[in-house]
């Protein structure tokens, strides 16, 4: 893996640190992967939000979840989208990502330079979020966990669908229906896109697992409004056999799973486009929705920018990175993300991955 | 050819046994004669010769979708699946066209085979822009020889003479014969890639990568999955967490320091591959901790294989 060079007149104005994604001339670090004084957080999942720093900074939509994720004691400065804020010699301003509640690009302005990290994003819309913005700037950091072409989100609408006719489906013959998604952020998006779908309110309860419940009420903190919605523990059997259950996928498998005997069960991730991936999940269905921006969305969002330098990471960032250099001539370049060597650095490369 | 598509579908996604023949007798009892005969010649094999061979697939796959052929490779990488990557790059290159199974056989598969270079690409094209979306995994598959019947040739048999009765009808144009397993060969080869396995497997480094050095570079020369014992295994599954420099999608880049012993069955020529030649029947034998990657041979010890057989 190349480590960051760019060949500019100056120092580059980020560069990646043992402890992640460093702004020298401004002091902080980019949802660092170890304690640092400052941490600029682009949104709430365990990869970019970290304990244990002295002082973080991120969006007001983002701090319920962050509060949750990084503990009471934690230090959380909150930063509206749009507002610029001066940290040592640099300009800070978050711009929403669309990829969940909160969730920001961070644009550092220095002496007429200005570079914009994406954190994780999606450029479709989500009733749950604030929409993507394009930010211009002189270098682009994207993230490219579906950077390859074969990934192409179908219409959303058109998944949602799909997903109630298979819980009608399921409701009709006795079978509860439960789908793997996210905690944070999926869980949220489904939940809003299953309930807008026309009579999905009638086949039978929204139940959610545990971890699914603590998202949703930072949700709610925030302003979102989202269905009612159940605990397993609140219905009855012939309530439970009607019912569509959104749950995390390391509730696949477990005890809690019991509660639902003859669940027919599904798994919601972009990974789901691949047969192999499907495959894999052992789910019955998977259905292709995803939180992330698919390959024609990337290409897009990178020409909006208007950026020569286009930073690659977090995903397929090798052939990303060369169809940026060989096709469209821009200067691109992969950046390291962590990769070896600390204890828990494993769990948190995986989360982004099917398995 | 829609409803075939429907069924391969169908049957990919069931697993019990009757289900699947219930399955195939509904098929066999709704379509028109001419269909039923070339879809039970196709599920109960022979497999129909390839028609158009990998390389040749990506060339026009990349052509037609406006892309460089190694981006086409890299997705395939991702995909694990020529047929089903391009099905995917082409989704926005379909029709409406409903071609019947057995005409599309005659008419489409069985010339493409005999066709060269500008016809045979005209003439896959033209079939991408006939068929629906939804078809064209299964069509790929069967130009490219990758069609697996996801049912066993006597339920084939069986269900197509409960629905039709009397004989089975003759298989298309066949592969040719198998030819025998040579002796068998190995290399001492260096670990570069893992990959999670399928299924069970699913949560452990399984699928590795061998190269060899070549020119200064490290070349793969082929992938094998399992055959080390269990400890070893797991052994090394730590390692690949520890020792990953990069990731794609489910698959880990290597530091290259681990060297094995890797059996194989004979070498063969590879356009397709960058070491220019493929090992036939890889399988890892063992894990050699002695050895560092400095140690292993070059590819030329391969290719004097290649230039023998």
């Amino acid at each position: 893996m190349s480590a960051v060079s760019i060949h500019a007149s100056r120092a580059p104005l980020l560069e990646v640190t043992p402890q992640g994604l460093f702004c020298a001339a401004g002091g902080f670090h980019v949802d660092p992967w170890a304690p640092v004084a400052r941490a600029v957080i682009t949104h709430g999942h365990a990869d970019h939000a970290r304990r244990g720093s002295a002082v973080y900074l991120a969006t007001p939509s983002a701090l319920p979840v962050l509060r949750v994720r990084l503990g009471a004691d934690a230090m959380l400065e909150a930063l509206p989208f749009g507002e610029r804020r001066r940290i040592g010699e640099v300009e800070v301003s978050l711009h929403p990502a669309g990829h969940l509640l909160g969730s920001a690009q961070v644009r550092i302005a220095h002496r007429g330079e200005v570079w914009v990290v994406s954190g994780d994003y999606k450029t479709d819309p989500d009733p749950t979020c604030e929409p993507f913005e394009a930010v211009r700037c002189d270098t682009f950091i994207t993230e490219s966990t579906f950077g390859l072409p074969v990934f192409r989100w179908p219409a959303q609408a058109a998944v949602f669908e799909e997903i109630v006719e298979w819980w009608r489906g399921n409701a009709a013959v006795g079978r509860a229906s439960v789908v793997f998604a996210y905690a944070l952020g999926k869980a949220q998006r489904l939940l809003a896109g299953v309930d807008a779908v026309a009579g999905a309110r009638e086949i039978g309860p929204l139940v959610v697992h545990g971890a699914v419940r603590v998202c949703i009420d930072a949700y709610r903190a925030a302003g979102v409004e989202l269905a009612a919605v159940a605990a397993a523990t609140e219905l009855s059997r012939e309530e439970l056999s009607r019912a569509l259950v959104i749950a995390p996928p390391l509730a696949q498998g477990s005890p809690w799973m019991r509660r639902f005997p003859r669940a027919s069960t599904a798994f919601v991730s972009g990974w789901m486009r691949l047969r192999a991936l499907r495959k894999q999940r052992r789910v019955e269905r998977g259905f292709v929705l995803s939180d992330h921006v698919d390959w024609p969305g990337l290409l897009a969002a990178i020409e909006a920018t208007g950026a020569s330098r286009v930073g690659v990471t977090h995903g397929f960032t090798a052939p990303l990175a060369r169809f940026l250099r060989e096709e469209r001539g821009l200067e691109a370049w992969t950046l390291a993300t962590r990769f070896t060597g600390e204890a828990g650095a494993e769990e948190t490369a995986e989360e982004a991955l099917p398995a | 050819m829609k409803r075939f598509a429907a069924l391969h579908r169908a049957l990919d996604e069931t697993k019990g046994a009757a289900e699947r023949e219930a399955l195939l007798v509904a098929y066999f009892r709704e379509v028109p004669a001419e269909d039923a005969a070339v879809a039970a010649s196709l599920l109960a094999g022979p497999r129909p010769r390839r028609a158009v061979s990998p390389a040749e697939l990506r060339a026009c796959a990349a052509e037609t979708a406006g892309l460089p052929e190694w981006l086409v490779e890299e997705s395939r990488q991702a995909a694990g699946d020529l047929a089903e990557t391009v099905a995917h790059l082409l989704e926005n290159v379909a029709g409406e066209r409903e071609w019947p199974l057995h005409r599309l056989v005659a008419e489409r598969l069985l010339p493409l085979g005999a066709a060269k270079g500008e016809a045979k690409r005209a003439l896959l094209l033209a079939t991408w822009r006939d068929l629906p979306a939804d078809q064209h995994l299964l069509w790929n598959r069967l130009v490219v020889g990758t069609f697996r019947p996801p049912v066993k040739a006597d339920q084939v048999a069986r269900t197509h003479a409960i629905a039709i009765g009397g004989e089975m009808p003759a298989p298309l144009a066949a592969a040719p014969d198998e030819q025998p397993p040579p002796h068998a060969h190995t290399v001492e080869a260096i670990l570069v890639y893992a990959q999670r396995g399928a299924g069970e497997a699913s949560s452990h480094y399984v699928d590795y990568t061998f190269a060899l050095w070549h020119e200064g570079e490290l070349v793969p020369i082929a992938k094998a999955s399992g055959g080390l014992p269990v400890a070893e295994a797991e052994e090394l599954d730590r390692w690949v967490r520890r020792n990953a420099v990069e990731k794609f999608g489910p698959v880990r880049r290597l530091r290259p320091e681990l060297v094995f012993e890797v059996g194989f069955d004979g070498v063969q020529a590879s356009g397709r591959h960058k070491a220019g030649l493929t090992l036939r029947a890889p399988r890892v034998l063992r894990w050699l901790r002695g050895r560092t990657a400095e140690d292993v041979a070059s590819l030329a010890s391969l290719r004097e294989l290649l230039d023998r057989s």
